[in-house]
């Protein structure tokens, strides 16, 4: 018997696949952003499955909105749009790497029995329902107590890339 | 619908970006397959938090996973814009994006 839920999930999955291959598959690079906005939608979908609508939010602004902008920006402004996705030289080594990865991920997640530490009993499926249907106040006040540091640190990371990505294409002026 | 679903889909995700990042010879088309491999291991840690019992029954301590996803966009936005930044100097350099022609540090 197949839920409504499990069929949105291998559509979701199949159709996130099917883009990221496209994006290292195609030729036009143009084309391969715009198969890698798609995936970044895909992602949103799966978030939104796995009730994380804060981070669906967050992805569908950042990634979505900013940073397939930002590539589409520095593809336009470097020539070859037409020619410009080619295979390296190590096409064959590459694609075998990949599949051999990949071959192991999944028999390592297929082998292990993910029962044993899913099962989660009444009390704990309380709180990770309490826990999602909350998640933005959670997420703010663990963002202001928990890791206070590491959210000063990633605010001092993005104001040094700006500096940086500033002074990098900056015009030399002598 | 499963965390095993979850994990393959991010599994498969991860060994398309690593194919990518070897097998392009364009700067953006391999900061956009590193971008597929953040995005893989957000998955993977969203699942997780969702998935595997709390340690304690505290409410925050079950969004970990999310905020481990949040930090990894902060960091991946910092990326791209640096990536990007370091393509538009070395197009401006060599007139090319293609790393055969970005070998500046080759002694």
């Amino acid at each position: 018997m197949m839920q409504i839920a499990d069929i949105i999930f291998y559509l979701t999955g199949l159709i996130t696949l099917s883009s990221a291959l496209m994006v290292i598959l195609t030729k036009d690079i143009f084309r391969a952003a715009l198969f890698l906005a798609a995936t970044f939608l895909g992602v949103v979908a799966l978030f939104i499955l796995l009730f994380a609508e804060f981070l669906a939010a967050v992805q569908l602004i950042i990634y979505v909105g900013a940073i397939s902008v930002v590539i589409i920006f520095a593809i336009m402004f470097t020539k070859n749009v037409k020619i410009g996705n080619p295979f390296s030289n190590f096409r064959i080594t590459g694609f075998l790497l990949g599949l051999f990865m990949c071959g192991l991920l999944i028999i390592s997640i297929t082998v292990f029995d993910w029962d044993t530490i899913t099962t989660l009993d009444t009390k704990e499926m309380e709180i990770v329902v309490y826990a999602y249907q909350n998640s933005i106040y959670y997420i703010g006040k663990i963002l202001v107590t928990n890791l206070v540091v590491p959210f000063i640190a990633s605010s001092f990371i993005l104001l040094a890339a700006v500096i940086g990505a500033i002074s990098l294409v900056k015009e030399r002026t002598e | 619908m499963t965390l095993e679903g979850f994990l393959i889909i991010s599994a498969i995700l991860f060994c398309i970006g690593l194919t990518g990042v070897v097998i392009k010879s364009n700067i953006i088309a391999i900061l956009m397959s590193v971008e597929l491999m953040l995005n893989s291991v957000n998955i993977a840690a969203v699942a997780a938090s969702r998935y595997v019992p709390p340690i304690t029954l505290d409410p925050s301590q079950v969004l970990m996973g999310n905020m481990f996803a949040v930090f990894v966009i902060t960091i991946a936005a910092a990326e791209v814009a640096l990536g990007l930044a370091i393509v538009m100097s070395v197009y401006k350099d060599k007139q090319s994006i293609f790393i055969k022609d970005a070998s500046h540090l080759k002694g």
